[in-house]
């Protein structure tokens, strides 16, 4: 895992009094920078675009097209020793035994770990970033249930 | 208004659901359960920080539990929702969170439920080997 780069900050006080509800069309890359940002939260931009936010460990945001929901991913790679089928093992491990992140394995026989928050009826920036800080955290969690040493 | 974590509660969940006009009830347990074409179940997780949304299924008799990780696996790979896994009595589970923390509007559970309501019609048709029963 030290190709993550650990890097621990502290978090700063975000403006939790801040009860505007954003819609859907409000859910934009630029504003999802201006809500991690103050939270401390915010890492950047990817090659693409794209914004990294970190805790601990680092993952992106990827707002949907429409703004409907709101994707916080992060890839893993796994040991090239690993089979296939203790990787399914350690996905399913992780998704039966803790709420966050969702684990699976994608099609290059790596990990993905992600969280979906629908934005659909109205959500607040203070949410936003609570669900980002939860996703993080559960990150450090993860190695916790690697019992077959799959991650690299 | 919004709803915060302490404010999270199994009555608030029916009130919500209750106010929207989806059908849902109590069951034995006390839990609030969602029907629509599937039953979910909607609890409070860490103290009300988030919430979880989820659907118990069983499986074929034959179906072995290479099968249904497999099963897990292809979901959890090719759908943003739901959240799926096998426990080790063998039942498949698949779930949804939705954060509280910060504050949460009663349109946003909502929508979130039939979001996940509605991504598991989406999860059964990847079932091409009939594990599901």
């Amino acid at each position: 895992m030290a190709f993550l780069g650990l890097f621990k900050r502290e978090p700063k006080a975000y403006p939790m009094d801040d009860s505007t509800i954003l819609q859907a069309k409000d859910i934009t890359r630029d504003r999802l920078r201006r809500i991690f940002e103050p939270a401390g939260l915010f890492d950047g931009l990817d090659s693409d675009g794209d914004i990294k936010v970190r805790d601990g460990l680092g993952a992106l945001v990827i707002p949907k097209a429409d703004g409907k929901q709101i994707r916080f991913f992060v890839g893993f790679r796994a040991k090239p020793t690993a089979s296939t089928e203790a990787k399914l093992r350690f996905a399913n491990r992780l998704n039966s035994t803790r709420h966050q992140p969702r684990a699976c394995v994608n099609e290059n026989g790596h990990f993905i770990f992600d969280f979906v928050m629908v934005t659909e009826g109205g959500v607040t920036a203070p949410q936003i970033v609570g669900a980002g800080r939860w996703f993080l955290r559960s990150l450090l969690a993860i190695t916790i249930v690697d019992k077959e040493d799959v991650l690299a | 208004m919004l709803l915060q974590p302490q404010d999270i509660t199994k009555d608030k969940l029916e009130a919500v659901y209750r106010n929207a006009g989806i059908f849902h009830e109590r069951d034995s347990d006390g839990d609030v359960v969602v029907k629509d074409t599937f039953r979910a179940i909607v609890e409070p997780v860490n103290e009300g920080k988030q919430i979880r949304i989820y659907a118990l299924f069983g499986t074929k008799d034959g179906a072995t539990m290479e099968a249904k990780v497999n099963l897990a696996a292809r979901i959890n790979d090719d759908l943003v929702c739901p959240r799926v896994c096998v426990t080790e009595s063998g039942r498949m589970v698949f779930e949804h969170y939705v954060s509280a923390d910060g504050g949460l509007t009663s349109e946003n559970l909502v929508a979130s439920t039939r979001f996940f309501m509605n991504s598991l019609v989406g999860a059964a048709i990847k079932d091409s080997h009939d594990v599901l029963s």
